[in-house]
Parts: structure tokens; C-alpha cells; sequence
């Protein structure tokens, strides 16, 4: 299978180990993702903020960029799919936005007419590769490990595509795929604070840290989540500053971590060693050895 | 909010026709002022005036408290309140709008410089066309947050050890179309 | 074959309609070229032609001037169409003769420019003038009508309709879907804002409904065909099989005791169990059981038969089917009422997920003290709660769902929280947007609630959590809300949560207005006649409506509406006859070409082919004169009385004949043409000879 495919910013830096665990995915499972040639940044969130037309743009510029190749891309930032989702939305439309956009992307010579679908990774990982085809290439059921699916925000809302806005199952259907346990927990599509852990840390940290809290209190030992700066901001949250070298305690694993660790791929190739907190490769190691918590998760 | 009498003649009488004309502005005149999207926010607390008061605010005219205000600032665009409101109004969007007229405006409430972030994410993104995650961060905390910068050292420690953080820039290749890009959408953008 | 008509003699009024018409059309100049026309006789303008001076204008002319047409340039039809008609009857004018032409909504009111106002003014004029010419009288019809009416649905507003009628004495069939009637209101415990009992005063009247001579009261039992005409409509009726026979039971109960199989309670909202055999509630009306055979474990796996083996009147009859019953009404009253939000469909109100989050007739049937708690308020797991919160406006006010406001919610939440305080002291929040407490007695018991140390807090609960809303808190659910009067958001653990769902139309509502030709709106509620003028009544002269199936409403409202659609119906019925709209059509053998379009598309099947006699028969009662087929007919062979394609032809060249005339600028004393001679002469020999 040939799937063109948009990274992101983060895949090749703060989230580094999301496109390396992705791409290893891809080479065990047989499917060729072709990089958009030259793509620049989405042009979400913080540009939004100061200038509309410009982060429509940008986003166009990989669609348009896309377009030539193919009509199917996948991304793995929910942020980038809802940026890039908005554009097709106002290519869609039509109206004044969409001619503004149009003539910004003339002024360098391309073109977009709105034929490329973008899909996040959980969408692509169920309803493309399907979990039929996960569950086969499973190769380390994950046994023993209980797993908070934590979705965010920019992923359910405002579009949620082939899932439910408020009760979410996609994630829990490929952790179970997996072979692993899911733990369910209040507030799995709570908002981790975004780019506040940067611009007002302590309210980062207190959001993200609620979300953590929650997590432990349904008995997880191993959190999942789609997003590079989900899974960024709760290990920031986790990441105890007075003792930068305590060992992760609950590890935050990107989604395609979680389907590779499954897939058999090795710590090394899942990029463990470059998270914010210490010792994740140990302690994933350890978790599936974790005893049964005495009652079961409370929601 | 300085606490006075609202005369009408203070007021932008036309701020809530000017939201309303918006492509984010639909519905907005349905408001119920239920609370809804107030009671949902999970940044609320933190904000001088919760997303429901800012459309009452919006309603009065008062747009010189409305982008003064740090709500627009605080939103994290969560969309928590768009998916729950029941006239359909897009808040988001319009907090968006918000900060965009904020800035136009140069009404930035002087509590935050949340603004400062994501004028400086633009300017790296409209000049390399990729995120340059250690000159964000140098130029936005060394420069207005030094304090802060110190006691985030171990994190970026940590972050420099496991190659989190880069020091060189990515660049989009074809710079000089991708220029034109930006130049052209940015002059589109003030067209409005 | 009829003598060819004299010249026609014609008055046309100009209406000022105070300024609605003469602010922008200049009505003098108008009136004015309309008496130039030929065959108008006089032309005049007055301030208000529907006032009494006005009409006697129009009939002092009539007398003296032996006018045979009247043109009334004014406003639309649907106003004074009837005043003008009666008008001119009452003058010894047939009230065929007079047309209106609409120089208001679709004139004045709809063009800017007065000039050319005054001028689109003169051609609607010449053009109706030109249709006027050619008219013939028309008489309408009168039929006999059945003196039985059919009321559908058994909850109050169908009781009330139906005692109204019987007692008026009329016959009438109460048809209702359940085994009893009673409806929402035998859900309820007390009623608002008198806090009675609403057992107490239903059931006398449910006893009435099952004791009256004239109410042939038929439970468990569906309409499934409408035919016939206004007055005269036969209603095929399917009477599900019981089980039991009513004759020889004298609900003892016994077999419902003793039934093994057990269901889950829908009156009781599901919780709660019933037997396979079972009443509706112990009032039920009538009282005597049925036998659901999807969980009787006879009709299902062939055993058991205890309730025949118990049964000593030997009521049970496994061989029991079901039956058609065709009946003869001449009026109907639909009072299906109403089904409530699911509220499983608002995620963040946690209902479905936590066990102690109550839709509001889970509360009402848990109060009742002969509901499934035995009307105890206990959350799931028995206790009392501490605190509960109430939230207003489930569904109702959002665009995702209902957009409208439910009517009802708030004042059944105030009652609710009434009740929780009066049973248990609980401390009781209600979370509102707007409190609505419009009606007799309604905002003075807001008040006594006010008085009773409710908290109100006005915001829309954003959420309710089973996540504490500080760490001790662990079984408790937390509600999310902005107090928007206080300005902060709030955080509040509460034992128990009740929803104000919203009222929706029933889910067949579709099916049942097809089946009657009843419109409904947007929402999918019974549209009435006019929404102030006729909230009762349909656009079928023979049909009403009340209750909660046309919107929701409170009982009050519910009970004036069935009496007021009671007291259309004995109008109608009164009469003896009903008077059939006299434009009809005729068909013509010579061009019929049998090809039976006008027989498809009709849309009260007014249309048939007589295979025997080789022609296509018109209905006369069945025919509403709405001219689809006349517009459908390929050979133009069907035409429509006083809408003949010769007489509209002639309207149209009248029209044109002005807008020339205005171009040229010329005095306007158009001789009557050729070939609009011609074509008049035409449209009147053509007229004659189907009335020959």
C-alpha cells in the first residue's frame, strides 16, 4: 500500500520518535508513505491567532503540493489534520476565503481544487490498515498492560470523522487489538492546555496534571495518545523538575509507540529514549508484570 | 473593566453587527447567554471574563474591554464549548477573531504576552516555513521570560540530550515561491 | 344550449386600505382607468372597503345598477374573500361573480417605486376585470354529514374531546393505541401549580369515558385507512387481539400475580417489572388485562397457559385475533400527543452512563407513590439523596435537537423540586436559562418555590461527571456549571440528577399525518389552520386537533384546545350538511384521450375510469377543485369551473392589453378587440355547453 503522507513540525523534532516509530510501523506492515515533497508548516493554532488568510495558506500549500500525487494523505498531528481539514472545508465552500487562499497560492505558482482527504493516524490505522490486519502482525501481545486511551481535544472536536465527539472507542479498539487492557478514565478527551505548558506553565501543568490524575486513578500503568503535543505536555506535567533523573513512573507513549511496541519493534526503534522523562524503555519493560490492581478501573 | 456607568455614546454600537458579519459571526446573534460554554471551559477560571460574558460584552458594545480583555489569550482552542453550545455558535473561531482584532487593534491586555508566542511562531514560519522549536523558545523565553527560562533548565537539559530539540533550522526548499506565498496572504489578510 | 350572455355589467372597487394601499399606489388615477375599461359600469375608491359602508357601496350598486360582476381591488383573498362573497349574496349576486384582485401583499406592499406600483396596480385590476367577464355562477354543494366522530388518542385532550362531543350527543369512537386510555398525565404524580393529584382528577374522567353511552371506547387498537370525504369518511380500524375477553373478565389480578414471565415496565420507564399479562396501572380504563405476546412464554415457546389455568371466569383466550372494524364518522379529532427526548442523545448529561441520572418521567413515576419505588426518592444504590440537581431545557432551545422551548419543563422541574424537599429535605439545585412560568397561578408558585430555599442557579449545566469535585467526594456526580448571574463557574456534587426533557412529536407522527392529509411543520407537529385565529382545526374543514400533538403545552391549554376542536366538530355535525367548495371540473368526452394522467396524479383521488362506460368520472365530493389535473390533462380536455383555459387566456390578454396601453401612453379606452371578442365569446360558449 502507497499512502502520501504530511508530517509536521514535531515529526522531526520535539516528536521525534512519533515519525520513527511510524515509519518502522510502515516497513513491517508493508506500506509505503511518501513524504510531501518540500512541505512547510500547517500554519495552525498560534499563527490562526494573528493571521487567518496566512494559515490557510500555509495548510493549502502541502495540500496543493499533495494534489499532483495523489488524493490520500495521512497525517499523524491531530492538530495538522484539523488545520488542513478546515482548508478542504473552505475549498468546499467556495466564497471569498477560498479566493483569497487561491490567489495567495497563484502568487507561487500552485494550484489546489480540493480532491486530497486527509486522515489522522487512528483513522488510518482502523479504517485503512484495519485492525484485522494490526491484530495479525501483532507479534508481543501486550498482556498485562493497562492502557489509558487519551484522545485530546483537536481530534473529537469540532470534527470527530469516523468516531463519537464524547465517548471515543477508536483508540480502545486498537489497544485491545493489541492484546493490551484498556483502563478507562473520566475526562479522555480533556484538553491537555495546548500551548499554555510554553506561554503560562503552571496552568499547563495543572490541566495536564488533572488529566494524570485521572489516569491514575482508573489504575493505568502505560498511557496512550495520538497526539505529539498531548503526550509532550503530560510528560511535562509528570516530569519532576527538583528530580529531572526520577525514573518515569507512567509512561506516555505516542500512538504509533503503542502499535510498535505490539508489532514487536525494539525500544530503539521506538524512539523510548527520547522522551522528556527517564526510564521509559525499564519501565515499559516492567508494567507488564504489574499486578492486577485489587479492584476493577472506577470511571 | 473599569467600573462605570455605560453611556451609549462610550459604546461601538456596531461591534456586535461587525462580529455577527464575520463567516465565524453565524448565529452568534442567537446567543442565549445560557453559561454553557462558561461551565464547559476548562480555562474559565483563569479568564477575567468567562466566553459567556464576553458575548454579553460583545452585545453592549464594549469592544474596547472585550479585546482588552485575556479571555481571547487564555482560550486553548479546545472547542469544548463549540461542540456544547446549543444556538451552534462558533466560540472558538470567533476567540480566534478575537485575537486577530486584538492584535490589529494593539488592545493586548498587558497581563499576558501569550500574543508574543504566537507572533514569533509566525514570524519563524512565515521566514523558514518550518518550526524552529529552539529559536521559538530561545527568543520567546530567553528574551521575555528569563526567570521562568532558569527553572525550565533541566527540562531543557533533558530536551537537548534525547535530540528533542534541534539546533538547525529546517527550511522549506523553495523559498523564493514560498515568499511570494506568504507576502501575497499576508497583504490578503489586511485586505479585509 | 344557454343564450349567449348579455353585456356584462361590472363594478370595480378600489381599496385604500387606509394607507397600506394608498401610501404607495395612487388609487384615484387607478380608479379611474379601471372605469374606462370596457364593461365596467362604475368604479369606485373608498378608505376601507370591508367596513360597512364600504360593503354597502358594493351592494347598493348592485341593485341599482344591476351589476353582474364585482371586481374588489384590495387585499388577498385569504383576508375578505368571504366578506365580499357575502357582500354580494346577500345584494342577490351570485358570489361566484366576485373576484378580488390582490393590489396589497402583492402589490403596495411589495414595490418601491409608487409609480410603478399605481401601474402594476392597473393591470392586476384589468386583468381580473377581464377574468370577471367570463365568469359564470357556481353553486356549492351540500352534503349530509355523519352525525359520529372519531377521536384518536386516549390521553386527556382526547377525553376531554370525546366527553364534550358525547355529551353534546353525538356518537363517538375513541380510539387509543394502549390498552387504556389515561396517556402522559396517569404517568404523573402531581400536577402543576396546584399540586393535585393527577390520578385524582383523571380518573373520574377516564371512568366517564368507559361508562358513557354515546363513547364506543376502543383500546389496543390502531387506525389503518381513512377514506371517503369531507362529512362522510369511513375509518378502517384494527382492534388487537387481548387475549382476554373483556365480557367475562372482572380484573381480579390474578393472573397478572402469577404470570412467571417478567418484563421490564414501560410505564414505569423501564424500571420496575410487569407480567407478560398485565394492566397499564391499577386505575387502568379498561381495566382488564392483555396478554404481550412477545414475552408471553406460550405465545413464544408453547408452555406455561398459568393465567388460563387460574383465570375462574375462564376469560383467557389464547386463540384470540385480531379484528377489523370499519366505521362511518363525519368529523375527526387527532389528539396522538407527544414522546419525550432521549436525552442518551446529550452525551454530557451522563444519562445512561451513571444509574443516577433520571430522565424526568423516570422522576415523575419514582414520586408516585405507585411507581417502582413505591414513591420513595432513593438514589440507585437505596439511599435518600442529600442534594439534587435539576437541570431546565434537556433538549429543548438547541439547534441540534428541538429549537423551540417545551412549554412545560420548567414548571415541572419547580415541581419536582418542590416534592424532593417536601419527601426529603434534600437541599435541591435547579439550573436554568430562562425561568418560563406563564399561566394562572404559574409565577405565583415560582415564588413559593423561591420561598421554599431552592437554589436557582441560572446557567446551562455544561456537564455532569462522575469525577469528585474535590477528592473526597468519590460516589457523588459532579455538575459543571456557570452561574451566570454570579458570574463564576461552579462546581457542585449532587447525590442525584434530574432532567427537564423536552416534548417532541410522537415518532409516528409522520405516518398518522399522511394518513389523515394533516400537515405538520418543521418540527414534525400538526400544523393548524391558522396559529391564532384556529389553533384547532386543519386545513380539512372536517379535521382538528389538540394537545400536545400540534405543540407542546400544559394541561389547561390541552383540555380549552380538545373542548374548542369538541365544539368545531358538534358545529359541523350540527349542521346536518357541510357545503362542498363549488369549483369543480369537468371532462371532456370528444378530446379525452383515456391516457389516465388526471386520474394518477389527482390528489384526493377524485379521478376514475369507468372501464364499463368508457369515461373518466369526476367525484364531486371527493373534488377539491385544486386544478392539478386540468394543468396535467395532455389534450386540455379536463378544465376547471371559472378556470378554463379560454378564461384565463382572456385574463391574460386584458393584462397585456393595459401594460400596451400604458407604453402608448393613449387614452385608456381600449375597444374590445377581435379576438378578445372572440375568445370571450368563446370561453362563454364553451362554459354553456358543459353546463348543458
Amino acid at each position: 500500500m502507497k499512502y502520501l503522507y504530511y508530517p509536521g513540525c514535531s515529526s522531526k523534532g520535539t516528536s521525534r520518535a512519533y515519525e520513527e516509530s511510524l515509519l518502522n510501523i510502515c516497513h513491517k506492515l508493508d506500506i509505503e508513505l511518501e513524504e510531501i515533497e518540500d512541505w512547510n508548516c500547517c500554519g495552525t493554532t498560534s499563527v490562526i491567532a494573528v493571521n487567518k488568510v496566512l494559515s490557510l495558506t500555509l495548510g493549502a500549500r502541502n495540500l496543493a503540493l499533495a494534489e499532483p500525487k495523489g488524493n490520500e494523505m495521512v497525517t499523524p498531528c491531530p492538530s495538522c489534520w484539523l488545520l488542513l481539514a478546515k482548508v478542504n472545508t473552505v475549498f468546499h465552500e467556495g466564497g471569498a476565503l477560498a479566493d483569497k487562499v487561491k490567489q495567495a497560492l497563484a502568487a507561487g505558482g500552485l494550484t489546489y481544487s480540493g480532491t486530497v482527504n486527509v486522515r489522522h493516524l487512528l483513522d488510518f490505522f482502523v479504517n485503512v490498515v484495519g485492525l484485522e490486519k494490526i491484530k495479525k502482525a501483532v507479534t508481543n501481545p501486550l498482556t498485562g498492560y493497562r492502557v489509558a486511551p487519551y484522545y485530546g481535544c483537536q481530534i473529537v472536536r469540532p470534527y470527530a470523522e469516523s468516531d463519537d465527539t464524547y465517548n471515543p472507542q477508536n483508540m480502545e479498539k486498537i489497544v485491545e487489538a493489541l492484546g493490551a487492557q484498556v483502563a478507562p478514565f473520566e475526562g479522555k478527551t480533556a484538553c491537555c492546555s495546548g500551548t499554555m505548558m510554553a506561554t503560562k506553565k503552571k496552568v499547563g501543568v495543572e490541566m495536564s496534571g488533572d488529566i494524570l490524575k485521572n489516569i491514575k486513578r482508573a489504575m493505568a500503568n502505560v498511557v496512550v495518545t495520538p497526539c505529539p503535543l498531548c503526550q509532550l505536555n503530560l510528560e511535562l506535567a509528570e516530569f519532576d523538575e527538583k528530580q529531572p533523573w526520577k525514573e518515569a513512573e507512567l509512561p506516555v507513549l505516542n500512538l504509533a509507540q503503542l502499535v510498535g511496541l505490539g508489532l514487536g519493534l525494539t525500544p530503539k526503534e521506538l524512539g523510548f529514549s527520547r522522551s522528556i522523562l527517564p526510564g521509559v524503555e525499564k519501565r515499559i519493560r516492567s508494567a507488564r508484570s504489574d499486578k492486577a490492581p485489587l479492584e476493577t478501573a472506577q470511571v | 473593566m473599569k467600573k462605570r456607568v455605560l453611556l451609549e455614546s462610550e459604546q461601538h454600537k456596531d461591534f456586535l453587527e461587525e462580529i455577527a458579519a464575520l463567516p465565524e459571526g453565524e448565529r452568534v446573534l442567537s446567543c442565549l447567554q445560557c453559561g454553557t460554554c462558561s461551565g464547559t471551559c476548562p480555562v474559565a477560571p483563569l479568564m477575567d471574563y468567562a466566553p459567556r460574558q464576553i458575548f454579553a460584552m460583545i452585545r453592549a458594545g464594549m469592544k474596547k474591554d472585550v479585546l482588552g480583555s485575556l479571555t481571547p489569550w487564555m482560550c486553548s482552542s479546545c472547542y469544548e464549548c463549540t461542540v456544547k453550545c446549543p444556538a451552534q455558535i462558533k466560540i472558538t473561531e470567533i476567540m480566534y477573531a478575537l485575537k486577530r482584532a486584538s492584535i490589529k487593534e494593539g488592545l493586548m491586555n498587558p497581563e499576558t504576552d501569550v500574543y508574543r508566542f504566537y507572533k514569533l511562531f509566525t514570524e519563524i514560519v512565515s521566514k523558514y516555513g518550518r518550526m524552529h522549536e529552539m529559536l521559538l523558545l530561545m527568543r520567546y523565553m530567553a528574551l521575555h521570560h528569563p526567570v521562568t527560562m532558569m527553572s525550565q533548565l533541566p527540562v531543557g537539559m533533558r530536551m537537548m540530550m534525547t535530540g528533542a530539540l534541534q539546533v538547525q533550522p529546517h527550511r522549506v526548499k523553495n523559498a523564493e515561491s514560498f515568499q511570494k506565498i506568504v507576502e501575497k496572504a499576508t497583504a490578503l489578510e489586511a485586505q479585509q | 344550449m344557454l343564450p349567449k350572455k348579455r353585456t356584462p355589467r361590472i363594478g370595480v372597487y378600489v381599496c385604500h386600505c387606509g394607507s397600506n394601499i394608498a401610501g404607495k399606489v395612487d388609487v384615484k388615477t387607478v380608479t379611474d382607468t379601471a372605469g374606462k375599461l370596457s364593461d365596467v359600469v362604475v368604479s369606485r375608491d373608498y378608505q376601507f372597503m370591508c367596513s360597512e359602508p364600504g360593503q354597502e357601496l358594493i351592494r347598493q350598486d348592485i341593485k341599482d345598477l344591476e351589476l353582474d360582476g364585482v371586481v374588489v381591488a384590495a387585499c388577498s383573498p385569504l383576508m375578505h374573500e368571504k366578506t365580499f362573497r357575502r357582500a354580494c349574496a346577500t345584494a342577490g349576486l351570485n358570489h361566484y361573480l366576485m373576484q378580488m384582485a390582490n393590489i396589497r401583499e402583492q402589490c403596495s406592499w411589495v414595490t418601491e417605486d409608487p409609480a410603478a406600483a399605481t401601474e402594476k396596480a392597473k393591470v392586476i385590476i384589468s386583468g381580473t376585470v377581464g377574468w370577471v367577464r367570463n365568469l359564470r355562477p357556481l353553486a356549492e354543494r351540500e352534503v349530509p354529514v355523519v352525525p359520529a366522530v372519531l377521536v384518536l388518542g386516549g390521553g386527556i385532550a382526547g377525553i376531554q374531546a370525546a366527553l364534550q362531543c358525547a355529551d353534546a350527543g353525538y356518537k363517538v369512537y375513541l380510539v387509543e393505541r394502549k390498552q387504556s386510555v389515561g396517556g402522559h398525565m396517569a404517568m404523573l404524580d402531581k400536577t402543576f401549580p396546584t399540586l393535585d393529584c393527577s390520578a385524582c382528577i383523571l380518573t373520574p374522567k377516564m371512568v366517564s369515558v368507559g361508562q358513557h353511552p354515546n363513547i364506543e371506547l376502543m383500546t389496543y387498537s390502531e387506525v389503518e385507512g381513512v377514506s371517503g370525504y369531507a362529512g362522510n369518511m369511513k375509518i378502517k380500524i384494527r382492534r388487537k387481539a387481548t387475549c382476554v375477553d373483556t365480557e367475562k373478565c372482572n380484573g381480579c389480578g390474578i393472573c397478572q400475580e402469577k404470570c412467571p414471565a417478567k418484563v421490564p415496565n414501560e410505564f414505569e420507564q423501564g424500571k420496575g417489572e410487569r407480567r407478560a399479562i398485565y394492566t397499564l396501572f391499577p386505575q387502568a380504563v379498561p381495566n382488564t388485562p392483555v396478554i404481550d405476546r412477545e414475552n408471553c412464554i406460550y405465545f413464544q415457546k408453547a408452555k406455561c397457559r398459568a393465567c388460563e389455568k387460574l383465570c375462574k371466569r375462564a376469560a383467557i383466550n389464547f386463540e384470540d385475533q385480531d379484528k377489523i372494524v370499519e366505521v362511518d364518522v363525519g368529523a375527526i379529532i387527532l389528539a396522538t400527543g407527544h414522546s419525550v427526548f432521549d436525552a442518551k442523545e446529550m452525551p454530557q448529561y451522563g444519562y445512561g452512563r451513571y444509574p443516577d441520572v433520571y430522565s424526568s418521567l423516570e422522576f415523575e413515576r419514582m414520586v408516585n407513590a405507585g411507581g417502582y419505588t413505591q414513591g420513595h426518592i432513593k438514589t440507585s444504590d437505596g439511599r435518600e439523596p442529600e442534594t439534587v440537581g435539576i437541570i431546565h431545557c434537556v433538549g429543548s432551545r438547541d439547534q441540534r435537537y428541538m429549537p423551540y422551548c417545551s412549554e412545560v419543563c420548567c414548571m415541572y422541574s419547580l415541581k419536582f423540586a418542590h416534592l424532593i424537599r417536601e419527601h426529603t429535605g434534600a437541599t435541591v439545585y435547579n439550573f436554568y436559562i430562562d425561568m418560563r412560568c406563564v399561566g394562572k397561578g404559574y409565577e405565583e408558585f415560582y415564588d413559593r418555590l423561591l420561598n421554599e430555599n431552592i437554589r436557582f442557579v441560572r446557567g446551562k449545566v455544561a456537564s455532569v461527571t462522575g469525577e469528585p469535585a474535590n477528592g473526597s467526594e468519590r460516589d457523588r456526580l459532579t455538575l459543571q456549571v456557570e452561574d451566570t448571574l454570579a458570574g463564576v463557574v461552579r462546581k457542585i456534587p449532587v447525590d442525584m440528577v434530574i432532567l427537564a426533557n423536552g416534548l417532541l412529536p410522537q415518532k409516528d407522527a409522520e405516518e398518522v399525518g399522511r394518513l389523515f392529509g394533516v400537515s405538520r411543520n418543521k418540527a414534525g407537529f400538526f400544523v393548524e389552520q391558522h396559529p391564532k385565529l384556529n389553533p384547532f382545526g386543519t386545513s380539512n374543514s372536517c379535521i382538528f386537533i389538540a394537545g400536545t400533538c400540534c405543540d407542546p403545552k400544559d394541561i389547561p391549554y390541552a383540555v380549552s384546545q380538545a373542548s374548542a376542536a369538541a365544539s368545531g366538530a358538534i358545529t359541523l355535525l350540527s349542521q346536518g350538511k357541510v357545503l362542498v367548495e363549488a369549483i369543480g371540473v369537468h371532462a371532456n368526452d370528444e378530446l379525452c384521450s383515456r391516457c389516465l394522467t388526471c386520474v394518477s396524479i389527482c390528489p384526493y383521488k377524485a379521478l376514475s375510469y369507468d372501464s364499463e362506460l368508457d369515461k373518466t368520472i369526476v367525484d364531486e365530493t371527493l373534488c377539491h377543485g385544486c386544478g392539478t389535473c386540468a394543468a396535467g390533462c395532455p389534450a386540455g380536455a379536463i378544465e376547471a369551473d371559472n378556470f378554463t383555459d379560454a378564461q384565463i387566456l382572456h385574463e391574460i390578454e386584458s393584462i397585456l392589453l393595459m401594460e400596451k396601453l400604458m407604453k402608448k401612453e393613449e387614452e385608456p379606452r381600449p375597444e374590445v378587440e377581435e379576438d378578445t371578442g372572440a375568445a370571450a365569446g368563446k370561453a362563454v360558449e364553451s362554459q354553456a355547453e358543459y353546463h348543458a
